[in-house]
């Protein structure tokens, strides 16, 4: 038996709120977002952007094609509510506090391309800067 | 010492056990990929504790678990290097996998995950563990585990083409476009699966066979599972619609050698095929839906030759044998199942070597003479005007090959020599394939200095 029962939360969104904010400062200190550790918040949001256009929340551990674990009928409490769910209520909403009544494909692809190019070290116009910083304070304040 | 103390204090512990594990050259590639990025997410994990405040409890959580999945990888990679798996079987795969497990990055707009393999204890423990979308992770690691008993069985590692579709179905693009490909032609036409409703049904009919509801009534007993909380309480839905789309990436993927291997690994963990897992709908019916689709594709129809063709109906025979003979196993019916076929093979056309290329009587017959006659298979024939001749051969071709071969009962070699004789093959073929490519380079590069003088 392990020394401890850790039960663990779900913590997606303490991680994505976190992650939003080191973006929407990374947004004003380029140098920073170059760096190895800045890539990580970076691509999570840029992940976390393409599940949002796909529709594709699917993000579990599953076992293997053989895998038999023994059902004991203590198996960890199922969530009320997927991970994801208000993850993605709090990106409709920060898209549309943001963006208006700009399509969501649209918008998405203008935030990827400003991660893309704080990740590249790669130059974002003043309009592009100020609408993700928007839009990454938004959706950190929105999600609880 | 204060946790934040202490969790600061594992940072270091952990930074000097990436030192002495991944600073070396371990595996095929190296490791320096791995450790830059083993060193990015312990650099952005320290620098979180160092802003975190001491009261902090849900950030400092945060950082223990991004920590304690960082250790567990580093020394996943260091296992790795132990070499305790098939590495000419790996070589091939990992061209594979890379190819179909590349995505679009905030750094590249298509970039290939990191690959490592190591070998675990039991059966059960064929896996491919991609890392989650929301994890500490910059770049994508892709562990692909072996059993550690089934070193050299590389027939039976075929079955990595299902585990390799969970890979992808992770990727949120290709989960988009594979499931609206199963919902509109598998799940939404079908009466047993289009719903949670419609699968308790089918499951709780009195049509099902003997051992799925004496199965049935023990998760009743033991457990209180019953046809109200079957999917709230026991088994996962969406994961069983999973299982059925990875199942025909696999057989696309790796042919005829997939569906062999599916037939003897399942069957051997539960030869009933009735009893469903939390995960995994019953083996029977995912047997029964593959076997269709092989048909639909046309593998059982490729014409051999009298020598090679009783060899190759003994291996037919031995799948078709497999085949649940009870209706309640046929869930989908044969327009929706070649309809999905047909979908997901005009997805994976879009990755290259991900569809197993249709094998010829031509190609595969001289494959099996030779494990017939105990030599590893290669490509490579004699010819009296040519002399000796050695050409590029599939290494799916090689493992479907050894299935004929092991299902002979002409000329009969056991199971362990046939996967030791194609595991060979498949190595001597990549040197083969080295070789060709060095001498077209070296030709192309003749020609471009021809044209220069």
């Amino acid at each position: 038996m392990s020394i401890m029962s850790a039960f663990r939360q779900d913590d997606s969104s303490a991680m994505y709120k976190r992650f939003a904010y080191l973006v929407s400062t990374y947004v004003d200190q380029p140098e920073v977002a170059a760096t190895p550790a800045a890539q990580i918040p970076l691509e999570n949001i840029f992940r976390l952007l393409e599940m949002y256009r796909y529709d594709a929340f699917k993000d579990e551990n599953r076992s293997g094609v053989l895998a038999s674990r023994s059902f004991s009928g203590r198996n960890m409490p199922r969530q009320s509510k997927a991970w994801h769910v208000d993850i993605q209520q709090a990106l409709s909403q920060s898209l549309n506090n943001v963006f208006g009544n700009v399509p969501s494909n649209q918008a998405i692809d203008e935030l990827e391309d400003v991660l893309r190019g704080l990740a590249n070290d790669q130059p974002v116009s003043k309009q592009q800067q100020t609408h993700a910083k928007d839009f990454f304070n938004n959706f950190h304040q929105v999600l609880v | 010492m204060k946790s934040k103390d202490f969790l600061l204090c594992e940072c270091k512990n952990l930074g000097l056990v990436l030192e002495e594990t991944l600073r070396y050259e371990y595996g095929l590639d190296g490791s320096r990929e791995f450790y830059e990025e083993c060193d990015a997410r312990l650099q952005l994990i320290k620098g979180e504790l160092n802003n975190t405040d001491e009261a902090d409890s849900e950030a400092l959580s945060l950082s223990f678990y991004a920590l304690e999945s960082l250790s567990a990888l580093i020394c996943r990679i260091e296992r790795s290097s132990l070499g305790e798996y098939s590495w000419p079987f790996v070589e091939e795969f990992k061209e594979i996998s890379e190819a179909v497990c590349t995505e679009p990055t905030s750094l590249k707009p298509s970039l290939p995950p990191k690959v490592h393999v190591l070998s675990e204890g039991g059966l059960s423990s064929y896996q491919i563990d991609v890392e989650a979308n929301r994890s500490f992770a910059k770049k994508r690691i892709l562990t692909i585990f072996f059993p550690r008993t089934l070193k050299h069985f590389v027939l039976l590692h075929t079955i990595l083409g299902h585990e390799i579709g969970h890979a992808i179905f992770s990727f949120p693009k290709f989960q988009g476009d594979l499931t609206k490909i199963l919902r509109t032609n598998l799940i939404d036409p079908n009466d047993k699966f289009c719903n949670h409703n419609a699968v308790v049904d089918w499951l709780y009919s009195s049509k099902a066979p003997n051992s799925a509801q004496v199965y049935l009534s023990l998760l009743k007993a033991e457990y209180e599972i019953d046809p109200q909380n079957f999917f709230l309480s026991f088994a996962e839905y969406d994961a069983w619609v999973e299982e059925f789309l990875c199942d025909f990436i696999g057989l696309l993927m790796f042919g005829p050698s997939f569906l062999a291997a599916l037939c003897d690994l399942l069957y051997s963990t539960e030869p009933s095929g009735a009893k469903v897992g939390q995960e995994h709908p019953p083996t029977g019916c995912r047997v029964n839906m593959l076997i269709v689709a092989a048909q639909h594709i046309g593998y059982d129809q490729i014409a051999f030759d009298a020598e090679t063709k009783p060899h190759v109906e003994a291996f037919w025979a031995s799948i078709y044998e497999k085949r649940q003979k009870d209706v309640w196993f046929d869930v989908f019916t044969e327009e929706q199942i070649k309809n999905t076929t047909n979908a997901i093979m005009g997805f994976l056309s879009n990755h290259a070597k991900a569809l197993y290329p249709m094998p010829s009587a031509q190609e595969i017959k001289p494959l099996v003479n030779q494990i017939i006659n105990q030599i590893p298979p290669v490509g490579y024939r004699f010819t009296t005007e040519k002399g000796p001749e050695h050409f590029e051969i599939d290494f799916r071709h090689t493992l479907y090959a050894g299935w004929i071969a092991a299902s002979n009962t002409q000329f009969p070699i056991p199971f362990d020599t046939v996967n030791r004789l194609c595991e060979h093959g498949i190595m001597q073929q990549r040197a083969i394939k080295e070789k060709i490519a060095y001498k077209k380079a070296k030709e192309a590069k003749n020609t471009k200095l021809e044209a220069k003088v």
